[in-house]
């Protein structure tokens, strides 16, 4: 379940993140500030007031059950972390790079496709990653609304069990083996992405 | 819409422009210019450092808006509300002081990325073109070398290769060996020879008197937004009569 809801609410916050990235460097005035506020709002709200949010708010006019609603208030906090990495990243990119892709007249969005984002992933995917696992984390504060992830699982074992120390033990050994095990897979994927022709590890 | 080339005193011509003037604010870099390059025609551009050699080169390729005038090339024409500007972008090929080559893309990606994305080439076709103008920059071995595996004058190179895949009707150069060791500057200006010789249509922007002399038709001197000086190479570089081009060539020569 822990994995489940962090599996899917962090992609939610991969497509919202990229989408609100885009909109802060884009040339509309209503756009970047409409991504600008975005950000600020729902990074300046703590994650556990936004899911009581949208658990009563938003999920009473929609309806939504505990495993949306969880799903949705992390993935919507992630994603303003993650649209300013993406910014980030993408703002890393020479200016060069634009010019030289439009003077063989790609349009913008090509450019962006072929030329910038390739560039930026190796940017954005390090600290990704890391969000990846401060979402995993915070996935255990969906238990709150009653979905029974991994802490919920917890309280109910130590609820009928009456073992508390090591109930919480064994529950932070499994978060400990996830995130340890995350690292590693971040390390790989860091040596994956340094893209070729930036200076580490060349044939020359 | 067939390409029809402009015409310029009577005769078909590559480039046509008139009264292009491109402002920063108040600054006017590019002053009401008037400019006709003919069929074949190799012009190479000198002039102070700010004066807007850039500027023009980057309106001409349609990076930059004018702010007044018109540019005619090969039935794409430009006004200052921008229509016709991605058009002017596929028919001129602009090369840079700084190469800008995508440094995640091997030198035979970098080529055919364009004819690929923007003419909607299938990639095996645009990978053998790619090859082509590779070979033609005489690159045919580091087809798949990294712009960071390659030397300064090799990525110009790959640079002129990439421009040439989209079939430019006008080449632009700015600076393109200033950025170069002194011992590359020579390979990259003989692969421009070459194209001149193969009948490119090419302004460029230049200090190397050397080629000026042995390649262009025509050599002009700009300052302050306008041409001041146009003729042939041996007339403007020695005998140019107007007073900032005569100081500017002494220091140059
Ligand atoms: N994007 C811009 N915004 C504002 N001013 C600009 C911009 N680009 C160029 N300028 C100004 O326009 C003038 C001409 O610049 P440009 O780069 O065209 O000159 P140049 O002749 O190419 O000079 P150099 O020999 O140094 O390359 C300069 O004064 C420069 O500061
Ligand atoms: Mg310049």
């Amino acid at each position: 379940m822990t994995i489940a809801i962090t599996v899917l609410s962090y992609l939610l916050a991969l497509l919202l993140g990229l989408g609100v990235g885009l909109m802060q460097i884009s040339n509309r005035r209503l756009l970047v500030m409409f991504g600008k506020g975005y950000v600020d709002v729902l990074r300046g709200v703590p994650l556990l007031v936004q899911i009581f949010f949208i658990y009563f708010g938003l999920g009473r006019i929609f309806n939504l059950d505990r495993f949306s609603a969880g799903v949705i208030a992390v993935g919507i906090c992630y994603s303003a972390y993650m649209a300013e990495i993406i910014r980030a990243g993408i703002e890393s990119v020479a200016h060069g790079q634009h010019e030289a892709a439009a003077s063989l007249g790609m349009t913008p969005a090509q450019t962006m496709r072929h030329v910038i984002l390739p560039q930026a992933t190796r940017i954005i995917v390090p600290p990704s990653a890391s969000e990846f696992i401060a979402c995993l984390k915070d996935s255990s504060l969906v238990s709150i609304i009653g979905l029974r992830e991994l802490t919920r699982a917890g309280r109910e074992y130590y609820s009928q069990y009456f073992v508390d120390f090591q109930t919480w033990l064994l529950v932070g050994v499994v978060y400990l083996a996830m995130t340890l095990l995350l690292t590693r897979f971040t390390r790989y994927l860091e040596k994956r992405f340094a893209v070729r022709g930036y200076g580490t590890g060349l044939r020359r | 819409m067939t390409a029809q080339n402009p015409v310029c005193n009577g005769k078909e011509c590559t480039l046509r422009a008139r009264g292009v003037t491109k402002r920063f604010d108040s600054l006017v870099v590019v002053d009401d210019l008037d400019l006709d390059v003919m069929i074949s025609e190799v012009v190479v551009m000198m002039g102070p450092s700010g004066s807007g050699k850039s500027t023009l080169l980057r309106c001409l390729n349609g990076l930059e808006w004018i702010d007044a005038g018109q540019i005619d090339v090969a039935g794409v024409r430009v006004n200052p509300d921008g229509e016709g500007i991605h058009e002017l972008r596929t028919n001129v090929g602009l090369v840079f002081q700084q190469f800008n080559l995508f440094p995640h893309l091997t030198a035979i990606e970098n080529v055919a990325l364009a004819p690929r994305v923007v003419r909607q080439m299938d990639q095996g076709l645009a990978l053998e073109l790619a090859r082509k103008h590779l070979e033609q920059v005489d690159l045919g071995n580091k087809l798949h070398r990294f712009p960071a595996e390659l030397s300064g004058g090799q990525q110009q190179r790959v640079a002129m290769a990439r421009a040439l895949a989209m079939s430019p009707k006008l080449l632009l150069f700015d600076e393109p060996t200033s950025a170069l060791d002194p011992q590359m500057i020579g390979e990259v200006l003989a692969v421009m020879k070459d194209l001149a010789q193969s009948g490119m249509t090419m302004i460029v922007v230049s200090h190397e008197v050397g080629f000026a002399r042995e390649v262009a038709d025509r050599v002009l001197f700009f300052d302050d937004g306008k041409i001041l000086e146009s003729g042939k190479p041996l007339e403007v570089l020695n005998n140019s009569t107007h007073p900032r081009a005569r100081t500017f060539f002494d220091t140059v020569l």
